[in-house]
């Protein structure tokens, strides 16, 4: 097989060249646009660990625009007498020419959403956003399936329709008609109604009733984020291999493409009548949902809604009706097949389920002892999920713990939250029985790559060995009190992370404490603009009330703001010591509320100078009347 | 050489476009097809370039079946009636354009006809006249020095001064180059003085096709004066296409037989004069003697 015939290098640049200035300005869009709202978070000091969902933030969107202008581009064409003959003319067989535009399409998308990486990269290496390379890989994989997913069912659309207003339809048709399924579904699940057969319940009525049930939906990558769900991988796959299967299909309908077939909708009446029929299906839909809720004027709009549909498709799509009377007769004979068929599906979606066996119960997100969790805890063992089930406190009245859940039952899904009283450790004692391991034992240490401190800044962090043997020898967390790190890493198309107590480790402390408190110098003229809440920590102590009045620390740094900003310079790259105090600079032009943190490692030398400060202003009137009210809510 | 086999071309189940169209198109000749509006024409170029598919039948070159062909389609070049140019490009970008798919091109021959022409190669096409966007689009094509060169109403939007200078470009191509060209025009004179073979396109089908010096020579028109009174029947030895008395003189058109010229000259005319025939009047006739009002079919 002679690849040459698939694809010819020179048509390619011949077509980049001669829509150059567009294709241009699609692969720098979206990278500018990503620079802009980098700058823009920047400037908001809105930055940090980034999640796949903020980092995909503008892909979302672009991934429905700019490869549809990309097919449009490529494949316009189709659409104009004399482009058709311009192109078609030339010696290039129909098949060099369709794959050579979706290589040269696929590889613009590649092409510019390599920029964008390679944008998100500079980035997390010269700005504090902390965007994992392994992320940035997933964002490549993950959008690149959607890009050219939207690519193909564009080009696909465009060469099966004859001009821009039925590739409209034609793409809609192809892109929702699964989301359009699953809506289905969705709602004709609300006629199931399913019950967990509780042994301790002799009358049907205080059987648990579940949610509808859920079927595992498999959407594409477009549609994905729309709905938070993050990188799935099944998602990924299933996107790329709907491409291929859509590029084969666009290779076939190119080749029998009837050329002639440009300039207008559909020139066959058959495929005219086919397309209107299909795009008629979710208007019966609506009008079926209308007519369930059995009200009147829900009544008058689902008889209205088909017809106005039907009406404003033919002068939208032709400016003109074919013929009346073959409108009428489809419309009726279409509407009635099809609300007829929505109701037969209601009837038998319509049934009462009561499920005594379980085959898997999982818990999303488990928490134990309130702080370690566990992602998606499944159990799978019939007895324990009986007990599980049964321990619940059916009278609801001193439940303390509620847990949202999702069980498998017959090949289906189901979503309820379960209650037991507070001292039902069932779940606890099946975790240590079977030894299973949480989040932080599953955390990996040596992959850590950020530090959350306190959940304000992110720092990056080169991990040493010494910081790794401090690492693995932390204290849990849950046996401490007070402020604790949270250490990162990206793997797995996820965030792990770990709590840890902030003197877990000195060195990584340390490192952590010279990168906020520069951070925090640097920011230090927004101090006009910020509240500042101080905290002293004495891993002994509790935090001195002192420093807990607001107001009059606001009034002290105000009063006192180039010895505050004398004193943090020259402590800036203090050695951490045992006791420690964090100056929190709450910027309130911020729109995540991020704060800028200085750590105090000598405490008492701050003390000392605060209380200098606080002597130096004793006299002021206003000093005094924050004093005094302070004191007086302190007292009530 | 081209062959259409048995062409059919529908758009619709009604309508056949071109019915069962046989013809053949010789090697290094200009072939003229003429035909009202919507006889078929620019259908008829389309199939042959591959842009339609045909409904049935086949298009042959140098006995290769020739739809969607790669190495046939690099023979082939066709400039259409409507013509299409990149957005923003000038004659210089569509030239290259055209070079990076024919791999005779002569980039060459554009600029220096351009010069002739007094047209900007550099200047942005959206701001030329249709007719000088028409004069890009046949130094494109005959850039290509492709074997074959279709142009569908060739010289429309052209002044007499341009006509004349693109007509005599593409007889020294086909002379030069041994190229094929074929065009398409719903006028007669317009491709008269160019085209030697020519085929009549009525209602999907070639009515009628020929070389035109045969035609011209099968074919000639007398005015002629006898001593003695005459009518139609004095002339019933001829193949007599057309016969008008107008006094004493009668005009005469006659399909040549081997001793047409003897006989008139054996009734002893007083006056016996060989008028040259336009090709409109050779079809007016050929129509006429086939069955067909001339004025339906073009």
């Amino acid at each position: 097989m002679n690849l040459m015939k698939f694809f010819n290098f020179k048509f390619l640049k011949e077509e980049i060249k001669s829509k150059s200035q567009l294709i241009y300005s699609i692969l720098a869009l979206l990278p500018i646009l990503q620079i802009f709202y980098f700058v823009l978070q920047l400037a908001n000091h809105n930055y940090g660990i980034v999640s796949f969902s903020s980092l995909g933030g503008l892909s979302k969107i672009a991934c429905f625009i700019i490869p549809f202008i990309l097919a449009y581009a490529l494949f316009g064409f189709l659409h104009k007498k004399n482009s058709v003959d311009f192109y078609l003319s030339k010696p290039i067989e129909r098949k060099t020419m369709y794959f050579t535009n979706i290589i040269g399409g696929l590889f613009l998308i590649i092409i510019l959403l390599l920029l964008n990486s390679i944008v998100m990269l500079l980035f997390n290496i010269f700005t504090p956003f902390a965007i994992p390379f392994k992320l940035i890989i997933d964002y490549f994989v993950f959008y690149t399936a959607s890009f050219s997913f939207v690519f193909m069912i564009t080009s696909l659309s465009i060469i099966l329709a004859g001009n821009f207003l039925s590739t409209i339809v034609v793409l809609l048709l192809i892109g929702l008609m699964y989301p359009f399924t699953t809506l289905v579904d969705i709602a004709m699940n609300q006629n199931h109604n399913v019950y967990l057969e509780l042994d301790n319940c002799e009358e049907d009525d205080c059987n648990q009733k579940l949610y509808p049930s859920l079927n595992e939906y498999n959407y594409t990558t477009i549609y994905s984020p729309l709905m938070n769900v993050s990188y799935d991988s099944k998602s990924v796959l299933k996107t790329y291999f709907l491409t291929i299967i859509y590029i084969g299909l666009g290779y076939l309908a190119f080749e029998k493409r009837k050329m002639e077939d440009n300039e207008c909708s559909f020139k066959n009446i058959k495929t005219y009548y086919m397309v209107k029929i299909l795009t008629f299906l979710p208007v019966c839909f609506l009008s079926y949902a209308l007519i369930t809720t059995h009200d009147l004027t829900a009544l008058i709009v689902s008889i209205a809604i088909p017809i106005a549909y039907y009406i404003l498709y033919d002068l939208v799509m032709q400016k003109g009706y074919r013929t009346f009377k073959l409108t009428l007769i489809t419309l009726c004979l279409s509407y009635g097949v099809f609300v007829g068929f929505f109701a037969l599906l209601g009837l038998l979606y319509t049934k009462e389920v009561y499920l005594k066996q379980i085959d898997e119960l999982v818990f999303d997100h488990y928490y134990y002892n309130g702080i370690v969790y566990y992602e998606d805890l499944v159990i799978k063992d019939p007895k324990v999920i009986k007990n599980i089930i049964n321990s619940q406190d059916n009278s609801f009245s001193e439940y303390s713990q509620s847990y949202y859940i999702t069980l498998k039952a017959n090949n289906k899904l189901y979503e309820d939250y379960l209650y037991w009283p507070e001292n039902n450790k069932i779940i606890d004692d099946y975790i240590d029985q079977n030894n299973i391991k949480s989040m932080d034992e599953l955390y990996q240490y040596n992959k850590t790559k950020y530090i959350n401190f306190n959940t304000n800044k992110t720092i990056k962090v080169p991990i040493t060995n010494i910081m790794l043997e401090h690492l693995k020898n932390a204290p849990s967390v849950k046996d401490t009190y007070g402020i604790n790190y949270n250490l990162y890493y990206y793997d797995n198309h996820k965030y792990y992370d770990l709590q840890i107590p902030i003197n877990a480790t000195n060195e990584l402390l340390n490192y952590a404490s010279k990168q906020l408190n520069q951070s925090f110098i640097k920011d230090l003229d927004l101090i006009n603009e910020s509240y500042i809440n101080i905290d002293l920590y004495d891993l002994d102590e509790d935090i001195t009330k002192d420093f807990n009045n607001f107001l009059l620390n606001r009034f002290i740094i105000d009063n006192k703001r180039d010895e505050l900003k004398e004193f943090l310079k020259k402590h800036q790259n203090d050695e951490i010591k045992e006791n420690i105090g964090v100056i929190i600079l709450s910027d309130f032009n911020s729109k995540n509320n991020q704060d800028n943190i200085f750590i105090i490692s000598n405490i008492e030398e701050f003390k000392n100078n605060w209380e200098k400060w606080m002597d130096s202003l004793a006299d002021n009137k206003e000093y005094q009347k924050y004093v005094k009210e302070f004191e007086n809510s302190y007292a009530y | 050489m081209i062959e259409l086999k048995n062409l059919s071309k529908s758009f619709d189940k009604h309508h056949l476009v071109l019915e069962n169209l046989s013809c053949t198109i010789p090697d290094n000749a200009i072939y003229g097809l003429v035909g009202a509006n919507g006889a078929g024409k620019s259908t008829l170029l389309r199939l042959i370039n591959s842009i339609y598919k045909p409904t049935q039948g086949e298009v042959l070159v140098d006995g290769k079946p020739a739809y969607d062909t790669e190495d046939i389609k690099k023979q082939m070049v066709f400039v259409p009636d409507d013509l299409f140019f990149f957005s923003g490009y000038s004659l210089t970008e569509t030239a290259n354009f055209y070079k990076a798919l024919y791999p005779n091109f002569d980039l060459d021959f554009v600029l220096k006809e351009a010069k002739t022409l007094k047209l900007d190669p550099k200047a942005n096409l959206s701001t030329f006249s249709k007719g000088m966007k028409r004069q890009c689009a046949l130094l494109c094509a005959l850039a290509t020095k492709a074997k074959y060169m279709f142009f569908d109403e060739t010289f429309d939007g052209l002044d007499p001064v341009i006509r004349k200078f693109f007509k005599d470009l593409i007889v020294r191509q086909m002379s030069e180059k041994e190229t094929t060209i074929i065009m398409t025009s719903h006028n007669l004179r317009e491709l008269e003085d160019i085209c030697d073979n020519l085929g009549l396109l009525y209602k999907g089908s070639i009515l009628f096709e020929g070389d035109i010096d045969t035609l011209k020579t099968n074919m000639f028109k007398v005015q002629i004066s006898l001593k003695e009174d005459f009518d139609k029947d004095t002339f019933k030895d001829l193949d007599l296409l057309y016969f008008k008395k107008v006094g004493t003189v009668a005009t005469l058109i006659i399909k040549e037989k081997e001793n047409s010229k003897k006989i008139l000259e054996d009734l002893k005319p007083i006056i016996l004069d060989y008028l040259p025939l336009t090709l409109e009047e050779i079809f007016i006739y050929q129509m006429e003697a086939l069955g067909y009002e001339f004025n339906e079919v073009l």
